[in-house]
């Protein structure tokens, strides 16, 4: 897949599913506080890795649009809002890549922080919140 | 008397979030039960349900799992299921249909697609 096709995806996916409008970021996300990291494997026919990274704000601020939280819960509701939206996302660029035909799993994702890196033949796209906070999805096929 | 719903799905957010469309949907619903996996769902359908909303990928007894289970107990008969689910695959939507499934809704779910997919289901419940 290419990275565009992976941008259009996620912007698209991520405004249904919560209502999070993104856009293309200008360049390499700048990250001025440790991201939320959700990663997902795909197994079966295809074997891939997906991973999604959310501003700690971004994660919150989703978390309370979604849940409607109690105060102080948002922060706890982070983690798990960040990999329910990368299991949505997973499912719709497993589609792209691979085809309605194909026989693969979407294996339920995981939160970080995780020691290895996504394999360097990843594609990578940065994308920045209307609030002006990165986000970046890297998808191995 | 309203219909007993049980929302299946290993993630706590996605079972709050299609619990809160249930709240907002005006459709004939009395109770809501939530289950993190196929084998607690076994055992609250087991308690009586009407209704049942359930993802696929789950750890334990998965949702083509349960279908079995459900129709291997005679549990399906009376009950209407909807699959929620990320899992674009044709193929694995047309298995859980063959098992018993409904309908099958692609996630994201929205209100819109959940209400227009359970209002008939609930009114031939009624």
């Amino acid at each position: 897949m290419t990275p565009d096709a992976v941008a259009d995806i996620t912007i698209r996916i991520f405004e249904d599913a919560a209502f999070l409008f993104t856009e293309p970021a200008p360049g390499p996300a700048a990250w001025d506080a440790p991201p939320v990291v959700a990663r997902l494997e795909v197994s079966g026919d295809h074997a891939g890795r997906m991973e999604l990274r959310l501003h700690p704000e971004t994660a919150r601020r989703t978390a309370e649009a979604l849940l409607l939280p109690a105060p102080g819960e948002a922060e706890a509701a982070a983690g798990p809002v960040t990999a329910e939206l990368l299991n949505v996302l997973a499912g719709a660029l497993a589609d792209a890549a691979y085809g309605p035909d194909a026989r693969y799993r979407l294996v339920p994702p995981v939160l970080g922080p995780f020691e290895d890196e996504l394999p360097p033949e990843a594609v990578r796209v940065d994308l920045v919140t209307l609030e002006g906070e990165p986000l970046s999805v890297a998808f191995a096929a | 008397m309203g219909l007993r719903a049980l929302i299946v799905d290993d993630s706590p957010v996605t079972r709050r979030v299609i619990r809160r469309m249930l709240d907002m949907l005006e459709l004939p619903i009395a109770r809501v039960a939530e289950a993190g996996d196929g084998l607690e769902a076994l055992d609250r359908a087991r308690e009586g349900a009407d209704l049942l909303i359930t993802d696929l990928h789950m750890p334990n007894l998965d949702g083509e799992g349960l279908l079995d289970r459900l129709a291997d107990e005679g549990l399906l008969r009376d009950l209407q299921v909807v699959v929620c689910t990320s899992d674009r695959s044709h193929a694995r939507h047309a298995a859980v249909r063959a098992r018993g499934a409904h309908a099958v809704i692609v996630k994201p779910v929205t209100p819109e697609t959940l209400g227009a997919t359970l209002a008939p289901l609930a009114a031939r419940m009624a």
